[in-house]
């Protein structure tokens, strides 16, 4: 059965923010941030979501967490279905999927020490002290820190030891699956390369599966099994991340590897006309009608499905086989 | 030094020489955080200055406007000649006639150089507030459609907030634009926008700066984007410029330790991550600094001498280097 290596899969889910207005803070409308998402996710895959900002990635990552009140959807861990709208759910979630933030200065207390860090939601789950400490020591060396850095503070370490220690942080409650919100967005280009490797090792040596939100294309090629391009909240394409930039079949797809500068093509990246529209006022049909290069009066009739071209790519886009 | 001066010409509209910022740090002792650093622009050239956080760029061209916070730093030492005037030679009141006129800066996060409570219109119309307001108004319509906007007289009526990042990244080049300036300096100007926006402002920003000859100081840690739209480009590390040389020359052919490591650690065009190279270690801080090279730590062919202090040398046409076993 397929079902039995998928450890994550959520299904038709959609996020809602309400819009307030007037001195009562009537709900008038909703920003519809995810719009019937699927995404599942198999043991040792590490799968990328990209796209651009306001398409929803974070919006989806902290739903994943149990962040964000789901409007609708389901959610199967290792097969077994829960129920997204119960606390119990979360909180049994909590030991198995885990968080990594963008920012590896905001998102450690700085008046903790680093033991105290990794110690906390530990304990929060109901872990013991002694078995604590060993399950630290454990992340710590997984990511390649040392027992010495247990005593120092979150300013004593580079930005790049900071982003291990969130991971250390996931890593001790021993979690199944991570979800990294831009791991390396807030690093250096040098210090990105040795991040992105520890968490090849990590999927490779403990079988982690990563649920990766990025906005660059290179890293996503390099490190990602499979590719989720989004745009205003749903799934435009699925592709092998092997074929992302060779084979991407939605013109929202192609429009994003073209607009990439690249070191070795001397190609001129290509400008998306139009601006993204808003999310409370969503063209009717394809949403990515108003921008899309080779729109035809068809597409605004109504929301394309995602179709199957091949057995591992997913499009939502009716035209792709004769755009070529 | 005469191997530096044959490729300085007298054409130059901008050539920074030995500048060396400092800043006030524990025991209000003066710390060098860029040393000696060097480089011209031309009329409608495109410098860009890259390296990672930390190394220098930002203070460096903060240090040219005089834009950095007083007391707390220093310009130690240098000259930043620009049409005949030694802008670090300048009071801040004197300083006041260049800034905006003749040069111009776009910042990293137009949210926050922006205005939050003024209408575009009012903040544009300030750049130019010499001329006649009927006068300021059509040069501003005229360079807001060159800037590719639809609706010229709605993002004018409108506030920061009701526009997105790469509308307000537009503003902010059409407001630098304005007055005309000789020199631009653009700090990280795409790195808060997303990458479809990028390319856009990108080519604005050249098609814009070819037009009027303006000299381009371009600021960011994005080597695809100094591929695209540099001309020359130097890399800094800590605090120094390591290698200076035309951008197609660099990018095949770096001659620095850092600069190789650099391009190597860039993941584009893997299809496995086991295949970059990461340098290892991290940058010293400026509490750290020594006279010797400050790559030598994290460098794979480090001996003894690059204790001494690393001198830039020419090692062809317009390329220099700061590494004893360059060639």
């Amino acid at each position: 059965m397929k079902h039995t290596d998928e450890v994550l899969a959520v299904k038709d889910l959609s996020v809602w923010y309400p819009i307030q207005q007037g001195l009562l803070g009537r709900v008038q409308s909703h920003v519809k941030a995810l719009r019937h998402f699927d995404l599942s996710v198999k043991r040792g895959e590490i799968v990328a979501v990209v796209g651009e900002s306001g398409c929803g990635k974070t919006t989806l990552a902290s739903a994943l967490v149990g962040l964000r009140t789901w409007q609708t959807g389901e959610l199967f861990l290792d097969g077994e279905r829960l129920d997204p709208n119960n606390s119990a759910t979360w909180k049994r979630l909590r030991t198995s999927v885990q968080m990594v933030f963008q920012d590896p200065y905001g998102s450690l207390n700085p008046r903790q020490t680093l033991q105290e860090i990794l110690l906390g939601p530990l304990r929060a789950n109901g872990i013991g002290l002694v078995e604590g400490k060993v399950r630290v020591l454990e992340a710590l060396h997984q990511v390649g820190l040392t027992e010495s850095d247990l005593e120092k503070f979150p300013h004593a370490f580079s930005g790049g030891q900071r982003q291990r220690i969130g991971i250390a942080r996931a890593l001790a409650l021993r979690s199944k699956v991570l979800v990294c919100d831009e791991p390396t967005s807030a690093l250096d280009v040098s210090v990105q390369a040795q991040v992105l490797q520890l968490l090849q090792k990590l999927r490779q040596e403990l079988g982690l599966s990563i649920i990766l939100i990025s906005h660059d294309l290179s890293v996503v090629r390099a490190l990602a099994d499979r590719v989720v391009v989004m745009y205003l909240g749903s799934v435009v394409e699925i592709i092998p991340a092997q074929n992302l930039f060779a084979h991407a079949r939605h013109p929202y797809s192609q429009a994003l590897l073209a607009s990439v500068p690249t070191l070795n093509s001397r190609k001129t990246p290509q400008i998306l006309q139009g601006e993204i529209p808003s999310l409370t006022e969503l063209p009717p049909g394809c949403v990515f009608s108003s921008r899309c290069p080779h729109v035809r009066p068809e597409c605004s009739l109504q929301e394309p499905a995602l179709q199957e071209l091949s057995e591992a790519n997913l499009v939502r886009c009716p035209w792709t086989q004769e755009l070529g | 030094m005469s191997d530096l001066c044959a490729s300085v010409n007298p054409q130059d509209l901008l050539r920074v020489e030995n500048m060396s910022v400092a800043f006030r740090g524990q025991a209000n002792a003066w710390l060098a955080v860029t040393e000696e650093v060097n480089f011209s622009i031309a009329p409608s050239e495109v410098f860009a200055l890259v390296g990672e956080s930390g190394c220098g760029k930002s203070v460096t061209a903060m240090g040219l406007l005089g834009l950095l916070p007083r007391p707390g730093s220093k310009i130690l030492q240098g000259h930043a000649w620009f049409e005949g005037v030694d802008l670090l030679a300048l009071s801040a009141s004197e300083l006041v006639k260049w800034r905006g006129a003749k040069i111009s800066m776009i910042f990293q996060e137009p949210a926050l150089a922006l205005n939050p409570v003024r209408t575009m219109q009012s903040q544009l119309r300030e750049a130019l507030r010499q001329l006649p307001k009927a006068e300021a108004d059509v040069r501003i319509e005229a360079l807001m459609k060159r800037a590719g906007f639809a609706d010229v007289a709605r993002v004018l009526r409108s506030y920061p907030h009701e526009l997105s990042g790469g509308m307000m990244q537009r503003v902010m080049i059409v407001m630098a634009l304005l007055t005309k300036p000789r020199l631009l300096i653009a700090d990280e100007p795409t790195t808060a926008l997303d990458v479809t926006v990028q390319a856009q402002v990108m080519s604005l920003l050249q098609e814009l700066c070819r037009e009027t000859s303006t000299g381009l100081l371009l600021i960011t840690h994005n080597l695809g984007l100094v591929a695209h739209y540099a001309d020359r480009v130097g890399v800094m590390y800590a605090g120094r410029m390591v290698e200076s040389a035309p951008v197609q020359r660099l990018l095949e052919n770096p001659r620095h330790p850092y600069s190789q490591g650099l391009l190597r650690a860039v993941p584009e065009g893997l299809d496995s991550v086991e295949k970059l190279a990461p340098i290892p270690g991290s940058v010293p801080r400026p509490q750290e600094f020594d006279q010797g090279c400050r790559f030598r730590n994290r460098c794979p062919i480090a001996k003894e001498i690059c204790a001494r202090k690393p001198t830039l040398r020419s090692i062809g046409e317009h390329h220099t280097v700061a590494c004893e076993f360059a060639t």
